[in-house]
């Protein structure tokens, strides 16, 4: 029972990196774009909700995260697109330059007269409702409903938004110069600006993740943007393998293939494989590894090689891909 | 009303302005010549897709942007590059007829007919080169406006290679309806401009041609003609 709710607790904590992860894989999938803006915006959207939050302003902190994020991707954007400067670079430099702007931003919501690397929040914002219902509560069921259930919902409504932004007209033109370039240039003039304006929406996704993390994890912390970057690419990979193994029913291939023409599959692989590669790293750290005495130290050895072997396996049984650039 | 594209100096590959002078008593401008003589450069210049600035000027006057979106009708050598290949065929259809803006938009099964194929939900760039060709070819002759006396400005078709990689019974079809289509449209503001190989034309006597020298000093000829006459 321990084990369920401690993975239950393990995976909820988790939930408010989705809508990163779905930023992310817009980016990567729709507009080809290894976008490593997410390091800077995401950490804007933390500390922005730390700052309002300070000052009794969720709502602020709401608007700020989202538009501070879709700032952030526009930059990226337009150095991409104007400046020529190469999508890792352009996503390296906005970065840069959000961390100064982020350790200054956190000085400033707690007054502090050097910069702070990561500070607890005096509450939780738009969750604080949800909190204190049972936090005094000695039943760890109760609190997880609540955190569960309200997290979620945020959650479902972000995944139907998302979904009838990608599958309107303005959200298939954003998928298909981003997918083919050369098309872009030959059809319209307009398509630097379709993908400014698409670096902005997911980057707008990982600023709203930001603010749900700050509020969840009732903390904001700098140097939480370099370790989201792995997880979401493998729930990129993971995310389409799973939806493409229930695409085909019967036949299970490792054909790993981007979900460019499923608008539901775009909406919801990112989810799905945020949340099994949570699974996996939680079932290792909390369950496998405590079994055999192993420090935590090792799980991260332990979970790669694991996904090492799982794709071998599946390489070497099922693959008939020929196209090995589209796996990542 | 006359017109003529510019490419501006573009090295390494053009060394110099060139002004191509379009003339609409032809059905057909023909850029023709070997391999690596610069045809396909130079229609992507004359379309904007090069980065230099090329233009178009009414009379030698006024000039008009090259990049302006109703002006251009582009079949790349390799189809796939004007095609969404990882998108399923129903969703080609719904984003070209969206792109080329046609009024009766093409349908699923006419397409189907077309290539031959059997579901429009496999993706493009599972279609064989031919009927990825045929596919954009259709579109861009569906695009064409039936009443060109309110055209604002030239349309400028560019179809590069288009018998590249067609079955031999189906090069004959495609022959008549380019020359049936760009024929309709003699004397309007509509320019087709052909990249084909030279061993592939038959050029009539009756023929305009200038020839420039892009690079490598191989010739390049642009050749003014009524008709499409395949070599046999």
């Amino acid at each position: 029972m321990d084990i369920i709710s401690g993975l239950t607790a393990g995976l909820v904590m988790t939930i408010p990196l989705i809508p990163a992860s779905m930023g992310f894989y817009l980016a990567l999938r729709c507009l080809k774009f290894p976008d490593l803006t997410i390091q800077g915006s995401f950490v804007f959207g933390l500390v922005i909700t730390a700052y309002f939050i300070e000052r009794g302003e969720p709502t602020n902190a709401f608007l700020f995260s989202c538009i501070g994020g879709a700032v952030f991707g526009c930059i990226t954007g337009l150095l991409h697109m104007k400046l020529k400067v190469p999508s890792f670079a352009s996503g390296i430099i906005t970065s840069f330059f959000g961390t100064t702007l982020n350790y200054f931003i956190l000085q400033k919501a707690f007054s502090s007269s050097a910069p702070i690397q990561e500070k607890n929040l005096s509450n939780r914002g738009f969750f604080e409702y949800f909190h204190q219902l049972d936090i005094e509560s000695t039943t760890l069921g109760q609190y997880w409903f609540h955190t569960i259930l309200s997290v979620t919902i945020v959650c479902v409504i972000l995944l139907i938004l998302v979904w009838l932004v990608v599958s309107s007209s303005y959200g298939r033109k954003f998928s298909m110069f981003g997918n083919n370039r050369q098309v872009a240039a030959i059809y319209s003039n307009n398509s630097e600006y379709y993908m400014v304006i698409g670096l902005g929406f997911t980057n707008l996704l990982v600023g709203f993740s930001g603010f749900l993390c700050a509020q969840i994890y009732k903390s904001a912390d700098i140097g939480q943007g370099t370790t989201i970057l792995i997880p979401l690419l493998a729930s990129v990979v993971i995310g389409e393998f799973i939806i493409n193994i229930l695409k085909k029913k019967n036949s299970l291939k490792f054909v790993s293939k981007p979900l460019l023409s499923s608008f539901w599959g775009i909406s919801s692989a990112p989810f799905i494989g945020f949340f099994i590669y949570n699974l996996i790293v939680l079932i290792f750290s909390t369950v496998l590894l405590p079994s055999v005495q192993t420090s935590e130290n090792y799980s991260k050895y332990a979970i790669s090689g694991f996904l090492i072997l799982l794709i071998m396996v599946f390489n070497k049984k099922y693959s008939t891909t020929s196209n090995q650039d589209e796996l990542i | 009303m006359s017109y003529t594209l510019t490419i501006p100096k573009f090295e390494p590959i053009i060394n110099f302005e060139i002004r191509i002078p379009l003339d609409k008593t032809f059905a057909f401008h023909f850029l023709l010549g070997p391999n690596g003589c610069g045809k396909t450069v130079l229609a992507r210049s004359i379309l904007g897709l090069n980065g230099n600035n090329s233009s178009l000027y009414e009379d030698d006057q006024s000039k008009i942007s090259i990049e302006t979106l109703l002006l251009r009708r582009y079949m790349p050598q390799n189809p796939q590059d004007a095609l969404f290949p990882q998108f399923s065929l129903n969703d080609n259809i719904f984003l070209l007829n969206k792109l080329f803006q046609i009024r009766k938009p093409l349908e699923n099964k006419m397409i189907l007919d077309l290539l031959h194929a059997k579901s429009s939900n496999q993706k493009v760039s599972t279609l064989s080169v031919g009927q990825k060709k045929k596919l954009l070819m259709q579109f861009i002759i569906s695009s064409l406006p039936t009443d060109t006396c309110g055209l604002n400005h030239p349309i400028v078709v560019v179809l590069d290679e288009p018998f590249a990689g067609i079955d031999k019974n189906f090069s004959p079809t495609i022959q008549d309806m380019l020359n049936n289509i760009a024929n309709s449209f003699l004397n309007t503001d509509v320019y087709f401009l052909i990249i084909e190989h030279e061993t592939l034309i038959n050029i009539p006597p009756y023929a305009k041609e200038i020839v420039v020298t892009l690079r490598h000093e191989i010739d390049l000829k642009i050749v003014y003609s009524n008709n499409i006459v395949l070599k046999s």
